[in-house]
């Protein structure tokens, strides 16, 4: 992987999180969520000021932020209605660690296919730590940067804005390795690039097409459609709808022998 | 249909249906995903994705919804762009994979396969995308992406993940048995095809045998029935099935083949004898080609018993009509009567379910002859005792006729026919299952519909060579019903009422078709039924039919009779001229009212109406069998009072009527005849037959009941046929009601014998002449008697 050939790649945005209700139990939703806020508390001096910040996660203070490579930024609101620009840099990895990390996502055929699905597997993780890649942040490897008078370190806005960091971990573990240097797209150029290195012989001739066979029975029960929630969507409806036109179809077939 | 429109169709009713937004932002439903044989068959005949998309929006839709998806006035939701574009990366992928068992020895191994959609119709082994000879990068992404969906169906592909290249999987024999027994189905749920190798035999089926050679000795045996594992559709000897039984492995060599066994085959194999079937429930096997085991229904093998069961219920020997019927017999009742011939030689029983009118009566006394075996015992509602009785005298005259009913009653001698009512069966079921009776015949068996009431048990309980169950009513339209008469006629066939409601009625209830095709093959033997507007029948039957009703006397109305008689008789004889005709007259019109009903003679405004009257109870019966057939009744009677009488106790029993009458408007009437003619099911029509006038159309009428009558036969036949063209468009049945031992049956028989001096007699005004008779005459006439 060549740094020069890379561009500065511009930030990806994520709408603010609303005001959100405090949940039981832990405050990220994955293990890597999780060990990203761990890793937070590890780095931190001040573990009042974490909860402070926290409140503000919830509080809806924080607004639209913006990952990059190695960078996520925020606007936060303060208590008394003041507006700061707050950064936390995160440290990249090195080119050799990201080459080393690829490797370990190329060993095992389920890894990529994890990642894409949204999904951080835990022996990916573990291995490449074992190749002296650390995912996760360490002690040094997280910099506030805030334009508050703030004296703690971190202050109650790079607080917020980690916390709120480890929800879109949650959504994306892409995000995770964005901010250690290396965005989605670039990760799957270079497997590509990777795979690509032989040599592609001569296509093998197509097959000769056989005759277009008559379209089979419908046999078996119609596929179940299965879609994720969204405001003013319910799923089990959209289900329904799918099932009715289903059986609606196969009537109509059934008359119509096609 | 278009081949686009076909396709898309193809394509919803697999469920291939994925919500979307449109480029403008306007909620929407398109085809996907798609499989590479659809996308082949896009590419071949040039059909767009958007035109199965359009196909497919509009079929999604659904008139007067109103969310977003379904409202057929599309939603504008430009916020749920993301959502839709997560919907399309996750349905549609670029790749499919698929599965290729192979086998080595008897080791399976499971090949990953790659299609790709911008390829259709070329497959690859993942070793060789991996190796980069095959397909893009994206491919690639895709069916790693597809494999790790897929191992949420089937587990064991999830190890494929485990490898840098996901090539192929060695199974256990676990897995191989699960891939087999369910796996192999998940997976094609799922989008992945599992293909195993021609050189393993599949086809291995289990389906039910009936053993033996030949049918025990009438329908008291009990018949082998094991299961039949067959390989290839060719049955396995015992030998390879005690193989299949005792293999550990799911991979068994078999008639040097390797066979897959599905572990449910191979726990077959083991317990193969299965607990033997009656001969009746053979007889179910051999109709419907299913038998119930172990919760289930299964297929069952042909075999020689079940040949020979079907044989012998559709031999067809001719059967003639008896010599001593007095009657000649209608094609169709010709047909009903072997079948009944049949079925009770076999000792089977049956139900015969004709319309009213078409001769059931008739059959059943012919077959009664035909056997010529026994004595049997007819079982019916008490109002038609009368009627059973006169027509076996008329139609097998010299056939021993008894009723066994009301007190002193006892058996005399059995022969011939015995008739009693399902109330007096009840009580003495006892005595009556002493004789050995060759025919039981229940008539208007939806007496006894309820199995659980103390009449149907009764009936149970007495036993006969043969049972035949006579109704009008169409039993085959309510289940219970078809279960309580024909677990009468052919105990066993049906199964206890449990496992009938378990088996067929609920799923035939809930609306499957195969069940109920099967329930249909099975019961057809059994139940013959006729209606008046066959296309075979209906040019059979005259337009008009006339039969005479026998109805017996209540002891209150025989008390009033006999009173109005002795009262009116005294003082007749002590007058002369003109007072003596006024009292004539008196006593006729009297005596007609205590026929009719008590509360009419009495003038009762509110009395008691059920129970008084056996005309009464003739009606009752007769208006539900009309109703049950969609039928329409006209009933006649002289007098306002009878008909208001009537309209109120139908009213009471839940019967719609109307009522017409002199003083009936001509706008009323008019509304009155057309809700008549015009309904599916009509109300029952009262009507006064002197004051309705001329010139209805009443067309509608199957039925017609006169309650009462005038005497004068030509008068009452003018009205009926000419005033109202009955039986112009339909066969009609006219039952003429009689009470029994009275005046009415008298004046009945005189006119049916002869005619001419009736006419004479009563010439043409009513009953003016009857006031010339003498007194010894008069009293001759409306002496009361008992039934002749």
């Amino acid at each position: 992987m060549v740094a020069e050939e890379r561009s500065e790649p511009i930030g990806t945005g994520f709408p603010a999180f609303p005001v959100t209700k405090r949940k039981p139990g832990r405050f990220a939703r994955t293990w890597w969520g999780n060990a990203w806020l761990q890793a937070m508390e590890d780095t931190s001096l001040d573990l009042a000021q974490l909860k402070r910040g926290r409140k503000f996660a919830y509080a809806g203070l924080v607004g639209p932020i913006t990952v990059s490579a190695g960078r996520i930024a925020a606007q936060v609101t303060s208590d008394d209605g003041a507006v700061h620009h707050t950064v936390v840099l995160v440290d990249r990895l090195s080119d050799a660690q990201w080459r080393r990390f690829l490797d370990e996502v190329a060993a095992k055929a389920g890894h990529i296919a994890a990642l894409l699905d949204r999904d951080m597997p835990n022996d990916l993780v573990e291995a490449a730590a074992d190749a002296d890649v650390t995912l996760l942040p360490g002690i040094g490897d997280l910099q506030p940067e805030c334009d508050c008078e703030g004296w703690e370190l971190p202050c109650t806005h790079a607080a917020a804005l980690c916390f709120q960091a480890a929800w879109l971990l949650d959504a994306d573990p892409f995000v995770l390795l964005l901010l250690r240097g290396l965005g989605q797209d670039d990760l799957t150029e270079e497997l590509r690039r990777r795979a690509a290195a032989r040599v592609r012989p001569a296509p093998a001739q197509a097959p000769e097409p056989k005759p277009l066979p008559a379209l089979p029975p419908v046999s078996g029960p119609p596929r179940k459609l299965l879609v994720p929630p969204a405001p003013g969507i319910d799923p089990d409806e959209l289900a329904g709808i799918a099932a009715r036109a289903a059986a609606r179809a196969r009537k109509l077939l059934a008359e119509h022998p096609g | 249909m278009t081949e686009a429109e076909l396709l898309a169709l193809h394509l919803v009713a697999r469920g291939r249906l994925l919500p979307t937004v449109t480029a403008d932002g306007y909620a929407a439903w398109r085809v996907g995903p798609l499989d590479p044989s659809d996308v082949d068959r896009m590419r071949r005949l040039g059909i767009t994705r958007g035109q199965l998309d359009q196909v497919a929006d509009r079929l999604a839709r659904e008139p007067g919804a109103t969310t977003p998806f379904a409202d057929p006035v599309p939603h504008h939701v430009p916020e749920l762009r993301d959502w839709a574009a997560a919907i399309a990366a996750e349905h549609d992928r670029s790749a499919r994979v698929s599965l290729r068992v192979e086998l080595t020895g008897d080791a399976l191994t499971a090949v990953l396969q790659v299609h790709s959609m911008a390829e259709p119709g070329v497959v690859a082994d993942a070793a060789a995308v991996w190796a980069g000879e095959v397909f893009e990068h994206q491919e690639r992404l895709d069916a790693v992406l597809e494999v790790r969906r897929a191992a949420q169906a089937w587990a064991p592909l999830a190890r494929l993940l485990e490898l840098a290249v996901p090539d192929q999987l060695e199974l256990s024999d676990d897995e191989v048995r699960d891939l087999a027994g369910g796996g192999e189905q998940a997976l094609a749920a799922a989008g992945v095809p599992v293909h195993w190798p021609r050189e393993l035999d599949r086809d291995v089926t289990a389906s039910a045998l009936v053993g033996g050679t030949e049918l025990p000795s009438f329908f008291d045996g009990v018949l082998d029935f094991s299961w039949q594992v067959a390989a290839g559709g060719a049955p396995l000897t015992e030998a390879e099935m005690d193989l299949l039984a005792e293999a550990h492995r799911p991979v068994v060599r078999l008639r040097d083949r390797w066979t897959l066994v599905a572990p449910d085959i191979a726990r077959l194999a083991r317990d193969r004898v299965l607990k033997p079937l009656t001969a009746v429930e053979a007889l179910g096997a051999a109709l419907t080609g299913r038998a119930h085991v172990d919760g289930e229904w299964v297929p069952v093998a042909a075999s020689r018993p079940l040949e020979l069961l079907r044989d012998k219920l559709s031999s067809t020997e001719t059967v003639d009509q008896p010599a001593a019927l007095t009657a000649t017999l209608r094609d169709y009742q010709l047909r009903g009567l072997r079948w009944l011939a049949r079925m009770t030689e076999l000792r089977l029983g049956g139900c015969l379910a004709d319309d009213m009118g078409l001769g059931k009566t008739i059959t059943l006394i012919a077959l009664h002859l035909h056997r010529a075996a026994g004595p049997t015992l007819v079982v019916c509602p008490a109002s038609l005792l009368g009627n059973w009785e006169r027509e076996i005298r008329r139609f097998a005259p010299g056939v021993p006729v008894h009723r066994y009913h009301g007190g002193g009653r006892a058996i005399v001698d059995t022969e011939g026919f015995v008739l009693t009512t399902y109330g007096t069966m009840r009580l003495d079921a006892d005595e009556l299952s002493t004789v050995d009776w060759d025919l039981v015949v229940a008539d208007e068996a939806q007496h006894v519909k309820n199995p659980r009431s103390d009449t149907a048990r009764a009936l149970r309980r007495i036993s006969a060579t043969a049972r035949v169950a006579l109704t009008g009513t169409p039993v085959e339209n309510n289940l219970s019903e078809l279960w309580a008469i024909l677990d009468w006629t052919t105990p066993g066939l049906l199964g206890s009422l449990g496992e009938f409601r378990a088996r067929w009625a609920q799923p035939v209830e809930s609306g499957d078709q195969v069940v109920a095709a099967h329930l249909t093959r099975l019961i057809t033997p059994f139940l013959l039924r006729r209606r008046k507007s066959d296309p075979g029948i209906a040019p059979e039957l005259p337009p008009k039919t006339e039969t005479d009703r026998p109805v017996g006397l209540t002891r209150e109305q025989a008390g009033l009779y006999e009173a109005v008689v002795r009262e009116t008789m005294a003082r007749i004889r002590e007058t002369t001229g003109m007072q003596r005709k006024g009292l004539v007259l008196k006593l006729l019109t009297a005596l007609k009212q205590v026929c009719n009903h008590p509360a009419q003679y009495l003038g009762e405004k509110d009395g008691v109406l059920p129970g008084r009257s056996g005309k009464l109870e003739l009606l009752d019966e007769l208006v539900d069998t009309i109703r049950a057939e969609g039928g329409g009744l006209l009933v006649f009677t002289q007098y306002v009072t009878m008909a208001r009488l009537l309209e109120r106790h139908l009213g009471e029993r839940g019967v719609p009527t109307q009522l017409l009458h002199g003083g009936t408007p001509v706008r009323q009437r008019d509304e009155l005849v057309r809700a008549f003619q015009e309904s599916a099911e009509p109300p029952v029509f009262l009507l006064s037959l002197k004051a309705a006038g001329t010139g209805l159309n009443l067309t509608r009428a199957d039925h017609v009941v006169h309650y009462d009558r005038w005497w004068n036969p030509a008068v009452e036949a003018q009205a009926t046929d000419r005033a109202y063209r009955i039986g112009q468009d339909r066969p009609v049945q006219v039952h003429r009601l009689i009470a029994e031992g009275t005046l009415e049956d008298r004046i009945a028989t005189m006119l049916a014998a002869k005619k001419e001096l009736a006419d004479a007699v009563l010439g043409k005004q009513d009953d003016a002449e009857l006031t010339e008779l003498s007194d010894a005459q008069l009293a001759e006439l409306v002496e009361l008697r008992e039934a002749l």
